[in-house]
């Protein structure tokens, strides 16, 4: 039964980690990806469905914080909420910041609720198809998802994608590998036996080179102290009214909503495509389909609800592949395949035996998103203030407490040379193109992708591409490849048409 | 007139050439096959940005030294990452972290009423951590007890 897992300690450790991600929305500098790279080397100790609450539970919670920050600073705290702050900010500067945060509000949980059920009865379908595939056709899905993620990534340099995600799955192949019975790529050191510990490199490609990258730029946001003024307006009995007349208003704009939702859903689905796509999107079509009076861009309260429900319902989407197939869509789901594997959740036919544990994360991030809507609102006039702490100053502390976390997760030393080491070529990848996220991406996938390559090449040899279900599977694949590149270039096209508009 | 990209994508030839010849060595076919599959991908696409490099090195449409000119002031913050690490082996984590957040602070110019007590909270947390696990107490207190 799934309500075994929701203890009161599960319940804690999901309140402990909304308000550490609500910190994390409201900072500009940090977004999900590295609050959970912070957080992986310490949940080692922690059970599985405590684990899960900290790190997903309370990720799935700060989308709303993130929308507030860019509703009432008109800084994103992460790139998918950048289109909040056109028609958002512009509603907190006509001191309507009580009705745009009802809107974004109502579009988190009801577009959260909606997700959840949907995505459930998604995976309910696909955990019975997964009873019929083998290693052969999970090779083949994993390494349709690394090329779909490559193919349908817009504006990106396709080489670099493509080499980002091979030097992953070469790392990936450092340390013992138990298909061969062999220690590979150590370099004579011991301690890499084990291969490159999933927190130190998550840390070193997603964490440390964005904190980093803000030292050597010395960027600083400017935080305009006139508009925290709006923020102080709360708590009061204007607000409060504003805020639920905002929280109305999404019934008015149901088909935006509905529209908003599907888009979400399926560039969730699709690898690679990621939130910040589904929300751009969302925001052109809000522009289409809206019947108010204010133009997008003027204070159109559509164009909060658009992209907010786009992006919870991505959020969710993403669930799908990662859980289901082991491929993940995005970093930050990179990162919780990196944390089930380690907790013992393997994803593929694997996880049949753990579907409770499956319908627990699933309700988990439902749990998340609604507790968390209700928690950041009395929370913001507090929570809004730490934007204008310099980041020079928490930077810094940040570093020595991964220092820290990474030294304690095995008490070795040499976890922190590695860190060292590893986020220079971090630092470089991103410096020169490379993209970052396919890497993580890559180093999870290559574990299971090479196992089940050996698994295939001792049971079929190259015949495996010849099965009635490889060849079915591959067709499928290829034409879902084909419709969504079609269905990219179409929402290219309009997003494009908005943005002359 | 070094294109910071063109040392990169070097660098990495010549790792990725490495991996190569110590992948060849392996006995199991089980072993080399993964490693050996996604080099051979890697190299021509290797080559292609090497190659795209050289011609811009060639043609002067890189970015003109700009990279070595400012490598100075983009290796600082590794440097303080660095001065943390080396501090924390020497000394521990309670020293090393105290005189890591010394050094940054001094370099950003922060006064002491600031800096004192984000000094006070880091060596809280720190302290908090020591509860949980075990930290390390470097090699000079090591060497005295």
């Amino acid at each position: 039964m799934v309500l075994q897992f929701f203890t009161i300690d599960v319940f804690f450790y999901l309140i402990v980690g909304l308000l550490f991600f609500f910190i994390i929305g409201i900072l500009p500098v940090v977004g999900s990806i590295q609050g959970l790279a912070i957080l992986l080397p310490l949940v080692y100790k922690l059970d599985p469905p405590q684990a899960f609450a900290l790190m997903i539970g309370g990720a799935s919670g700060m989308w709303l914080s993130d929308a507030a920050c860019s509703i009432l600073l008109k800084i994103p705290g992460s790139s998918p909420t950048v289109p909040l702050t056109f028609d958002g900010f512009q509603l907190t500067r006509r001191g309507l910041h009580g009705y745009a945060l009802g809107a974004a509000t109502s579009a988190t949980i009801l577009g959260g609720i909606i997700s959840g059920i949907i995505t459930y009865g998604i995976m309910s379908v696909l955990l019975l198809l997964l009873m019929f595939l083998g290693p052969a056709e999970i090779t083949i899905i994993i390494a349709w998802g690394l090329i779909a993620s490559i193919i349908l990534l817009i504006g990106k340099e396709k080489i670099k994608e493509l080499l980002s995600a091979i030097i992953g799955l070469l790392l990936s192949t450092v340390g013992f590998a138990e298909t061969a019975h062999i220690a590979r790529f150590t370099f004579g050191f011991y301690d890499l036996w084990d291969g490159i510990p999933l927190s130190v490199f998550f840390l070193a490609m997603l964490g440390l080179p964005e904190f980093l990258g803000f030292l050597v730029r010395r960027e600083e946001f400017i935080v305009d102290i006139k508009y925290l003024t709006y923020v102080g307006g709360f708590r009061t009995r204007e607000f409060y009214k504003k805020f639920i007349e905002g929280f109305k208003e999404i019934f008015r704009s149901i088909r935006i909503f509905v529209q908003a939702i599907i888009t979400g859903l399926i560039f969730g689905i699709i690898p690679g495509v990621g939130t910040t796509a589904a929300s751009l999107l969302a925001y052109a079509q809000s522009g289409l389909l809206t019947k108010r009076k204010e133009k997008l861009g003027e204070g159109n309260v559509d164009g909060v609800i658009g992209p907010q429900s786009a992006i919870i319902s991505c959020w969710f989407g993403d669930f799908i592949p990662t859980i289901s197939f082991g491929i993940p869509g995005s970093a930050a789901k990179a990162l919780f395949l990196g944390l089930f594997m380690m907790k013992g959740l393997m994803p593929g036919p694997h996880i049949l035996k753990q579907v409770d544990l499956v319908n627990y994360i699933l309700l988990l991030v439902v749990i998340g998103v609604l507790l968390g809507s209700i928690l950041i609102i009395p929370l913001l006039p507090v929570i809004t203030r730490i934007v204008t702490i310099r980041i020079t100053s928490w930077v810094p502390i940040l570093l020595g407490i991964i220092f820290i976390a990474v030294y304690s997760d095995r008490s070795s030393l040499f976890d922190l040379f590695l860190l060292f080491i590893l986020t220079l070529l971090g630092y470089s990848l991103n410096k020169y193109g490379f993209s970052t996220p396919m890497v993580a991406i890559g180093f999870v996938l290559g574990g299971i992708l090479e196992q089940n390559v050996a698994l295939t090449y001792q049971i079929y040899g190259l015949s495996f591409l010849y099965k009635p279900t490889s060849l079915i599977l591959i067709i499928i694949l290829v034409a879902v490849t084909i419709v969504s590149l079609r269905m990219l270039r179409r929402k290219q096209i309009i997003a494009m048409g908005e943005e002359d508009d | 007139m070094i294109r910071g990209e063109l040392v990169f994508v070097t660098l990495l030839l010549i790792f990725i050439s490495y991996l190569f010849y110590e992948a060849i060595g392996y006995p199991l076919i089980t072993a080399k096959l993964f490693p050996i599959l996604l080099i051979i991908i890697a190299y021509p696409l290797l080559l292609i940005l090497f190659i795209r490099n050289i011609r811009h090195v060639i043609m002067k449409e890189g970015q003109n030294g700009k990279d070595s000119r400012n490598f100075l002031q983009e290796a600082i913050p590794f440097i303080h990452v660095l001065t943390l690490l080396i501090s924390v082996y020497l000394l521990g984590f309670y020293l090393g972290f105290l005189i890591f957040l010394l050094v940054v602070f001094r370099y950003y110019q922060y006064p002491l009423r600031i800096s004192l007590p984000l000094i006070a909270l880091a060596m809280l947390i720190t302290y908090l951590f020591s509860l949980i696990s075990p930290l390390w107490d470097g090699i000079l207190f090591h060497g005295v007890l």
